[in-house]
């Protein structure tokens, strides 16, 4: 194999792993401070692809104040999820479950009815390709993964030495020793799903011109988040990052070494043997 | 009281009399309902609503212009939309509504070969008169199933023809497609098609029906260096998609989907630069391709209602002329009477094409696919310019060929 081919496949596995690593660590966070099973996380990511298409392609503003704008939307939108549905299902997954289902139906139905059923895609903010030692990678997609690493550490910085930070982590590793220590843990679950819904949007809006999106796409991503969290250790975040990409390299090198549903076969037995030897997951506590 | 005695029996025969007249009066036309059975939601919608649109739009015109009139009686139609998401348990319970529910005696639907071959029989048992989009041929024991559009080895064959016609020194392919049945159908078509054209297959691979990212499947690709990359069932978007990774990726040879090109979602996806030359096998552009008044008319009508021209939304458009006029040639709304009709030698039937009749007994045994000639254009500096035009004849030796015959 030549070298520009090992490179070109660890170039794809690095942005396959830092889109699903944006993706999911929305998703860890509200089922570590909720315990609930948020099916509608794909549907966050859905809206916060159209919410940056609308505002960049039909208002025409610009593309980066138009993510932001869709992470505020989004967040929010998130926010009043939790208030008004998710709130009475706090630690109850088969309740939040199903709750999400029904989230979920609702924001595609909205998506078709304002922006129909047509896949959409944005025009390209930064054309062009690089080439890193014969490897080639579309600018698009090294600034997806620059901008992701920045969100990411950015919210690693806000967990670690923020007060509502700490309180997150307080509640997540126990909410009722968090709730004595005059923790309000109705702020941070909205705070919590808030900024979770606002990551998902910031995934969907930076990989709006990367690829196409539809108001269906959210189930599919939100079967991989939760197979990244899972494998992760449920409410590690450095797991779920460990996770993200150990997957992201998987179905690139296996894919192009052997084929797609090799790739997709592989992924799954991994997970499988890891479960097994720890059901925890690979940086989650027993 | 006494009096509201005697007048009882007078006040039952007045109240029966108003019950009775407004039966009485001209009675309204009688409905027959058509059944379409297609993914109206999930990611096949945007080949399902269209063609849902289309159906509609016709009965809209059938109903406008006064509707069916057999054995003196007059009919409207009605359409009847039950959404199968691309998903063969959904679509035999949609399947099952329609022909129990809904009682409907006409079937448009569904587009996969897949779901096909599991909610046909369904309709064969119930003599449900079925028009069937899918790529898979037809066998002679297919007697209420007719294909409404044109099928796999049509499109395969036709489309790989006229890129090798438009570039000789195609020598090599790489071929892709969805990992589901439909797709594994239509891979053996694609594999035939290039075995009787010559074609070296460099690769054979079927990719997860939801991938959107091709950069890895791409990296395997490349090296191999095919003249062109063959694919399969892909959706418009996603076709679009792969032709703008490959263009990023520096592939620059062509890449031809022959039953998923639309122009409009290419150059909105991929952009004008990448589309360059690619080449659009049953175009979706009725109105600059009209080969009939009729086609424009339509075409435009459509564009008009729903702000857009879609591909194979016309196929369904027509499917609706082809019930009427086996209804009206059969004298009767009986499904049973309408393919006996059909099935008589010689019998045509009105299209936005122009006239058209069921084909296909030399190949398959059974004259089960309409006749519909198949219009190719290529995009040319970000527009979609037609080549031509293949009719039924001109198909035959192409098929004759990808059969192995």
């Amino acid at each position: 194999m030549e070298l520009s081919t090992f490179l070109q496949m660890f170039v794809n596995g690095t942005m396959i792993g830092s889109q699903l690593a944006l993706f999911a660590t929305g998703l860890t966070l509200v089922y570590g401070i909720m315990l609930i099973i948020n099916f509608a996380h794909g549907e966050l990511y859905m809206l916060g692809a159209f919410a940056v298409f609308f505002f960049c392609e039909q208002l025409g503003l610009n593309y980066f104040l138009s993510l932001i704008l869709a992470m505020i939307v989004v967040g929010l939108i998130g926010i009043a999820a939790e208030r008004i549905f998710f709130k009475p299902l706090r630690g109850q997954h088969i309740p939040s479950f199903v709750m999400s289902c029904g989230l979920a139906f609702m924001f595609q139905v909205a998506a078709v009815l304002t922006f129909g059923i047509k896949d959409k895609a944005i025009d390209s903010v930064f054309p062009g390709v690089v080439n890193i030692l014969g490897a080639s990678v579309s600018v698009e997609r090294l600034m997806v993964s620059l901008i992701s690493a920045v969100l990411i550490i950015g919210f690693y910085i806000f967990l670690l030495r923020s007060r509502y930070g700490r309180a997150m982590r307080a509640v997540m590793q126990d909410p009722d020793a968090a709730a004595l220590q005059g923790v309000s843990i109705n702020q941070v679950c909205s705070l919590g799903i808030g900024i979770g819904a606002a990551l998902a949007a910031a995934a969907g809006g930076l990989l709006a011109p990367v690829f196409i999106f539809n108001p269906w796409m959210g189930p599919v991503l939100t079967w991989e988040g939760f197979i990244v969290v899972c494998l992760g250790g449920k409410t590690s975040l450095p797991g779920t990052l460990l996770a993200a990409f150990i997957l992201g390299y998987i179905k690139s090198f296996v894919t192009t070494l052997v084929d797609p549903v090799a790739a997709l076969m592989c992924g799954a037995a991994i997970l499988g043997l890891i479960l097994t030897l720890r059901p925890q997951g690979l940086l989650g506590h027993e | 009281m006494a009096l509201i005695k005697k007048l009882l029996p007078l006040l039952v025969v007045v109240a029966l009399i108003i019950a009775i007249i407004p039966g009485c009066a001209a009675k309204p036309p009688e409905v027959i309902k058509i059944g379409i059975a297609e993914p109206v939601s999930g990611g096949w919608a945007a080949w399902g609503v269209p063609v849902d649109r289309g159906a509609r739009l016709a009965i809209d015109d059938v109903n406008a212009a006064g509707g069916i009139t057999i054995g003196g009686k007059t009919y409207t139609l009605e359409a009847v939309t039950e959404d199968t998401e691309a998903d063969s348990a959904i679509a035999m319970a949609a399947f099952k509504k329609l022909i129990y529910d809904h009682e409907v005696g006409y079937l448009l639907g569904p587009m996969s070969s897949a779901i096909n071959a599991i909610v046909q029989p369904l309709c064969e048992a119930n003599e449900v008169l079925q028009l069937f989009h899918g790529s898979f041929p037809p066998t002679p024991d297919d007697y209420y199933n007719f294909r409404g559009t044109l099928i796999g080895e049509q499109y395969g064959s036709a489309a790989y023809a006229i890129l090798l016609q438009l570039n000789p020194e195609i020598k090599t392919v790489a071929l892709l497609n969805r990992d589901e049945e439909g797709g594994w159908i239509n891979q053996e078509v694609a594999r035939n098609v290039c075995n009787a054209l010559g074609l070296e297959i460099v690769l054979d691979e079927f990719l997860d029906p939801h991938e959107e990212d091709f950069y890895p499947i791409l990296t395997k690709i490349l090296p191999l260096e095919p003249d062109f990359i063959g694919m399969g069932m892909i959706a418009p978007g996603y076709h679009a998609l792969l032709v703008k990774q490959a263009r990023e990726l520096g592939y620059t040879k062509p890449l031809l989907a022959p039953t998923g090109s639309d122009t409009a979602i290419m150059l909105d996806i991929a952009g004008a630069e990448a589309s360059e030359g690619m080449l659009a096998v049953g175009t979706a552009d009725y109105i600059g391709l009209a080969i009939t008044p009729l086609m424009k008319d339509v075409g435009e009508r459509y564009l008009a209602r729903y702000g857009t021209q879609d591909a194979w939304s016309l196929e369904y458009y027509n499917n609706i002329l082809y019930i009427k006029a086996g209804m009206e040639a059969a004298d009767s709304i009986d499904p049973t009477e309408v393919v006996k009709v059909w099935r008589t030698p010689g019998f045509t039937m009105p299209s936005v094409y122009g006239e058209v009749r069921w084909v296909g007994e030399e190949f398959w045994g059974i004259n089960s696919i309409a006749s519909c000639p198949l219009p190719y254009a290529q995009i040319q500096s970000g527009k979609e310019v037609v080549l031509g035009v293949l009719t039924w004849e001109d198909m035959k030796p192409l098929i004759s060929a990808a059969l192995g015959e």
